[in-house]
């Protein structure tokens, strides 16, 4: 099956990795992966699902594939949503429609994997692990910090997991391309842009139904705001806690910090259909070591897709598009064989000259690929088995929960600089003192 | 351990490397950067890729009226001109509309109509007037391709930099198919380049020993490129506006490298009569060589050789 081969795939891919200063001093999640241990003991992970939608579908799917995850029980509001869930499971899950009930009955649940809408992230996670569970939940992690400190807070002090849900601390083509920028590929990095451009309503069609019948009017006043939470301040800061958050937690990682001071611009300049939240956002983030991210999304136009940018006075890379640059041109082979000559003191030929094409157009600069395969996940499948992993081993990843952390604060606080018109600085009581 | 000075940077849709064999010094990185800088101005002087070079402009308007461009362009087309006519019109850098009619069109193959359109284009119709320093074409089918020439240009004024500077050994790469052998090898009495075999990169095919010369290679049917419906973009015979036929490449070496340019695409279209025109006409060529590949084998024919 496909999906299994992933990790073997990741293994060879990696390997290139299993020495690297990177992986020893950081990225804890693949120590054992590298190391090729872990993960093979007998007993399985007893797993519950919370919201199981579209992204929660897909992890279910996955972890269906995974030998050592047993999904012994799924969770979810909305009854469609459940019954799938459990059909998907041969009904060998038990299905509930309040996590807390979950939690309370299920014996000998190791850990949840939560993939709610935003607004619910802090309260199911604490309630979790304060009953003594592993989590995983999706980004991003809370609607307001101070509800993503809370959660990092009692993962300290529950001694629990807490991943976040940040897949391209997974994905190989990252993992070599923080492998090269730390080996200094592309020089001091000097400034980063990343973007996330799609030209579509964002909308999901909302199925007939009285959401009264299973979710609080309180919450959700009619179908559309249950099933287009994104669009809504009461559930989500849309662009930035949707999509941004993938990004900026890549710039943080590579520049090694969190943004110290945002500025923003964001409106609602084309889908004025009810929505509140911007369909363009437009950010500045700086750095303490003088390094600025630019960050935008936007929804109406589709043209420049999806890509980070990141650049250092030797070369750029584009880390969606795995590519690489570098600001000199490679050398020829036959004029290394001449500098490797000369140092040496050799006279001898050298292959150095032919007829090149006569360039049609102009020379289009490809770059060379980050990775030199291509693999299917984009991480998703490897930070599940990352997840079972460390539920199996005890470990605890707290740097990969710091990055989650940050890529939450900075893109609530985008949102907060974009809302109030203001240069935001980052709070110092933001600041985790203990990772 | 000898010490050299290296450098590299992208020029001319591809890359330029020089060789020098002396420790770095602050000398050589200046003399580096005039050198990018210098290749940098021909660059945007010449491209048919930047709409506002003096050839897009001219390729644009110059059928309408006639068009000033920089004196040290216009100079350099005056070589050309000369050139032009030195090699009874075989180098002919203004048959760009024979090659975009190849590349975007379904040529049928039809003889007569390739020389039809390379009798309404082509040097003979581009005018220049050197008291205005502006060039003017006779048919809007005409155009110029710096292609043939821009590399030899460049390269040329790269040596004169390093000269002018008192560097008498280095060695100058544009892609490869452009070289520039200043002196010689720091262990040897020349700069011995090799041309590759093209099925096999690191075989040697001919190896010619540079000194103080410009080596010069130019290929037929090598040009695999996506390229409309004709999917290669090859050389082209001025006069019948055909293809030049089979899997060949020709090498010239002698001591400008604007002339190496110029002879090697010469060399390359012209058929066994306009050879001895071409040797006898140019007697300051070192050496010329044509690589036959057939069968991925490479075979190799000399037509001149004053190097022993
Ligand atoms: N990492 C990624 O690439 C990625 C991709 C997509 C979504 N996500 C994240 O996943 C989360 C879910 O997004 P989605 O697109 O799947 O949303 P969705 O609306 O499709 O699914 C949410 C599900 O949660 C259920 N739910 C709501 N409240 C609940 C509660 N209190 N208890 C149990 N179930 C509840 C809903 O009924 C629904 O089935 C979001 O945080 C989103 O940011 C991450």
């Amino acid at each position: 099956m496909e999906k299994q081969e992933t990790r073997r795939d990741f293994l060879k891919k990696t390997a290139i990795m299993a020495g690297s200063t990177l992986l020893a001093t950081q990225l804890s999640w693949l120590r054992g992966y590298a190391a090729g241990t872990g993960g093979e003991s007998d007993k399985k992970v007893r797993i519950g699902i919370i919201g199981i939608g579209s992204r929660g579908h897909l992890h279910l799917l996955h972890l269906l594939t995974i030998p050592q995850a047993d999904i012994v029980a799924v969770c979810d509001i909305y009854p469609p949503h459940l019954e799938r869930a459990k059909r998907m499971t041969e009904n060998k899950a038990k299905g509930f429609t309040d996590y807390r009930k979950m939690l309370d009955q299920v014996k000998d649940l190791d850990a949840v994997l939560i993939a709610t809408p935003l607004h619910t992230h802090a309260t199911i996670t604490i309630d979790a692990l304060l009953a003594g569970k592993q989590v995983f939940c999706e980004k991003s992690m809370a609607k307001v910090p101070e509800d993503a400190l809370k959660m990092v807070q009692t993962a300290l002090q529950t001694g629990n997991l807490l991943q976040i849900g940040h897949q391209r601390m997974f994905n190989p083509k990252y993992l070599r391309a923080f492998e090269l920028i730390k080996a200094g590929q592309l020089g001091n990095i000097t400034q980063i842009r990343a973007y996330w451009h799609r030209n579509s309503n964002w909308r999901r069609p909302v199925p007939p139904g009285n959401v009264a019948d299973f979710a609080d009017p309180q919450m959700y006043p009619d179908m559309e705001h249950f099933i287009n939470w994104r669009l809504y301040r009461a559930y989500s800061r849309g662009l930035m806690t949707e999509l941004a958050s993938h990004q900026l937690q890549v710039a943080n990682y590579i520049l090694g910090s969190y943004p110290t001071e945002i500025m923003g611009a964001g409106s609602i300049n084309y889908w004025k259909d009810g929505r509140e939240v911007y369909d363009n956002v437009n950010l500045v983030y700086a750095y303490p070591d003088g390094t600025q991210v630019i960050y935008d999304s936007m929804a109406s136009n589709k043209h420049y897709g999806l890509e980070e940018q990141i650049m250092g006075p030797k070369g750029t890379m584009e880390l969606e598009a795995g590519r690489m640059w570098s600001e000199t041109p490679p050398s020829a082979p036959g004029i290394l064989q001449l500098i490797n000559n000369i140092e040496h003191g050799i006279f001898d030929d050298l292959p150095l000259g032919g007829a090149s094409w006569i360039p049609d157009k102009p020379v289009e600069d490809k770059g060379l690929p980050i990775l030199d395969e291509k693999l299917n996940d984009d991480g998703t499948h490897l930070e599940l088995e990352g997840f079972v992993h460390a539920v199996q081993t005890g470990e605890k990843y707290r740097d990969l929960l710091a990055q989650g952390y940050y890529a939450t604060i900075a893109s609530l606080l985008g949102w907060e600089s974009m809302v109030t018109n203001k240069v935001v600085t980052m709070p110092e009581e933001l600041v985790l003192k203990n990772i | 351990m000898s010490e050299l000075f290296y450098r590299s940077f992208y020029g001319m849709g591809t890359r330029f490397e020089m060789v020098i064999p002396e420790a770095g010094s602050k000398k050589l990185e200046h003399l580096a950067q005039n050198i990018e800088q210098e290749v940098l101005w021909w660059q945007h002087r010449l491209s048919r890729f930047e709409a506002e070079s003096d050839i897009s402009r001219l390729n644009r308007e110059g059928a309408l009226h006639p068009v000033e461009i920089d004196q040290k362009v216009f100079s350099a087309l005056q070589e050309c001109d000369c050139h032009y006519h030195d090699t009874g019109g075989l180098f002919d850098p203004a048959i760009l509309t024979v090659q975009t009619f190849w590349k975007d069109t379904q040529w049928t193959g039809d003889p007569e109509e390739a020389e039809e359109r390379a009798a309404h284009s082509g040097w003979k119709k581009v005018h220049l007037d050197p008291q205005h320093f502006t060039v003017r074409f006779e048919t809007p089918e005409t155009g110029i391709d710096p292609g043939a020439f821009g590399k030899g240009l460049a390269l040329r004024e790269a040596g004169k930099i390093l000269r002018e500077a008192g560097i008498t050994d280095a060695l100058l790469s544009f892609g490869g198919s452009s070289i520039l052998g200043l002196g010689r090898h720091p262990h040897g009495p020349h700069w011995p380049a090799g041309i590759t075999n093209i099925f096999q990169p690191h075989l040697n095919v001919h190896v010619f020993p540079l000194r103080d010369a410009a080596l010069s290679s130019s290929g037929a049917s090598l040009q695999r490129q996506p390229a409309g419906p004709n999917h290669y973009l090859p050389v082209f015979h001025p006069r019948t506006g055909l293809p030049v036929q089979g899997w060949r490449t020709v090498s010239v070496t002698t001591a400008d490298p604007m002339e190496a340019e110029v002879l090697s695409t010469a060399f390359l279209v012209a058929n066994g009569e306009e050879r001895n025109f071409l040797t006898e006409k140019y007697g300051n060529i070192l050496q010329a060589i044509e690589i036959i590949y057939k069968k991925q084998k490479a075979n190799i024919r000399t037509f001149v050789s004053h190097i022993s």
